[in-house]
């Protein structure tokens, strides 16, 4: 069953910046593209690296060891090496306060 | 009367790759794309989806080719191991050149050498953008990355040079095995100088890098640092170069872009993605079959020497609309294959996107607006293992 977790302020966020949240099955990696928030897990998909220490591009993430980018909206890898999607999480804002949906 | 049909590879020479390889690419790619060509004795894998997964199953198509030229000139590389062996060397070089350090420790270097050496000839009116700025600013970066403060600009020129026409001496000429090992050993004597550097205090450079991670089997050793400060001397210079003068080239040649991209300077990235898709600087990387296997119906042994054409694959039409034509709009423009794909992909490939698209090319177009060719020369693109404008003359209003 999905759970609403608290992962921590807006004001916490830098635009195109990334930031992590450990999660109990994993690392949620974050990111703030204008108004939109965006959560997806911090691994690719191709060779497991962590996506936090890659590039936001064009509300695409992209991976720093071979290059995989990936949709932030749907995790879809838009180019090779990566074959598979990541996951996306839903993200709820409330005040300040920012929440995942795991 | 039997008509005997020719096969494509059998009679294409290499000047003719040389001059324009992009016709008989698409050929191959059309009718026969695992091509056997007699004149490089390769296969030539063509298809953008066939060098993807060559790329990606190096089990079969290993980069740790027998009777590597490389290997010969330069030691053994990051480039020619596969596996354990090949992500050792690797994760020892790669923290000074991942995406977000090299935009934190690297960007004011690169802007402050962007605008020195366009500062040399901005006055004049006139210039020869290879070697007055493309080749000085790649050069100039890349000993700055590396840690070879001391190394001029023109030693890393020479060195690239001469270590990669040794790496193509298939000739076996003895002037430039001579010529490769001179700048040989003088690129070791930088690098033990370096190492004595980097080892009292570290630099955040490349070669301070490979002294101080620890890796599988401990540190890497001199040879092995030796070997790959070559391996990115070699490979790291000429591409930068070549993207630089491509993307010049492509953007001058197509004034409507041209003046889109000016207007708005965050198109200058998918300026030089496009301008690498449609000629990629590195053109054709070498691999070798590792067991017996089958590809588009050929049947290639263990041992047979491949051909991974990533300027074939970047213009295959199954991928892109109209590959010929240059657009900066298109979907995808980060799925070109110029930095290669899979475990190789180039380490350096954030390092270049940065001093392509965020730092050469938007302070060129900058400080001169009105830039154009100068017709009086026009420019001479070569090559079919790397390719890129000889020279390019450029001329604008004082």
């Amino acid at each position: 069953m999905s759970e609403l977790i608290k992962v921590g302020r807006i004001s916490d966020l830098t635009e195109t910046d990334i930031t992590t949240f450990s999660a109990t099955n994993g690392e949620i990696a974050i990111t703030k593209i204008g108004e939109k928030i965006f959560a997806v897990e911090n691994m690719c998909s191709h060779a497991r690296c962590k996506l936090s220490e890659g590039l936001i591009e064009d509300k695409t993430i992209a991976c720093p060891c071979h290059g995989a980018s990936f949709d932030l909206h749907t995790g879809e890898p838009l180019n090779p090496p990566a074959k598979k999607p990541i996951k996306c999480f839903e993200v709820k804002v409330e005040g300040e306060d920012l929440y995942i949906k795991l | 009367m039997a008509i005997i049909q020719k096969r494509i590879g059998s009679d294409i020479s290499i000047e003719q790759l040389t001059i324009n390889p992009y016709p008989f690419l698409k050929k191959m790619r059309n009718e026969d794309p695992v091509c056997w060509v007699e004149s490089v004795n390769r296969w030539f894998i063509t298809r953008y989806d066939d060098v993807v997964y060559v790329d990606t199953h190096p089990e079969i198509y290993t980069a740790h080719e027998s009777r590597s030229l490389q290997t010969k000139v330069m030691g053994v590389t990051m480039l020619r191991q596969d596996g354990a062996a090949h992500a050792r060397l690797r994760k020892a070089c790669e923290e000074p050149l991942k995406p977000k350090v090299v935009r934190q420790r690297w960007a004011n270097m690169l802007n402050k050498t962007a605008n020195e050496f366009i500062d040399r000839f901005i006055d004049r009116g006139k210039v020869e953008l290879v070697s007055e700025f493309a080749e000085p600013f790649a050069a100039r970066t890349l000993k700055m990355v590396l840690g070879l403060q001391n190394a001029t600009e023109e030693e890393m020129q020479r060195w690239t040079r001469d270590l990669i026409d040794g790496c193509a001496n298939y000739g076996n000429d003895p002037e430039v095995w001579a010529r490769a090992c001179r700048s040989g050993l003088e690129v070791d004597e930088a690098v033990d100088r370096a190492i004595k550097r980097v080892q009292k205090e570290e630099d955040g450079s490349v070669i301070s890098s490979m002294v101080h991670t620890v890796v599988e089997n401990g540190k890497m050793n001199v040879d092995e640092l030796r070997a790959n400060v070559k391996l990115i001397i070699g490979g790291g210079l000429n591409e930068p170069r070549d993207g630089i003068t491509l993307t010049v080239w492509d953007l001058l040649t197509h004034p409507d872009q041209m003046n889109q991209v000016k207007s708005d300077p965050t198109l200058f990235p998918a300026a030089v993605e496009e301008s690498l898709r449609k000629v990629a600087p590195l053109s054709m990387y070498p691999r070798e079959v590792a067991v017996d296997t089958e590809l588009r119906g050929k049947k290639l042994k263990r041992g047979d020497k491949i051909a991974v054409l990533v300027s074939s694959a970047n213009r295959d039409e199954n991928q892109w609309e109209n590959p010929n034509v240059y657009n900066i709009h298109r979907k995808k423009l980060k799925s070109h294959l110029a930095f290669g794909t899979g475990h190789h992909y180039c380490l350096g490939a954030w390092l270049a996107r940065y001093q392509l698209g965020m730092t050469a090319l938007p302070i060129l177009f900058e400080r001169i607006p009105n830039l154009r060719l100068n017709l009086d020369h026009p420019p001479q693109m070569k090559g079919w293992v790397f390719r890129g404008p000889l020279h390019l003359h450029l001329e604008w209003d004082k």
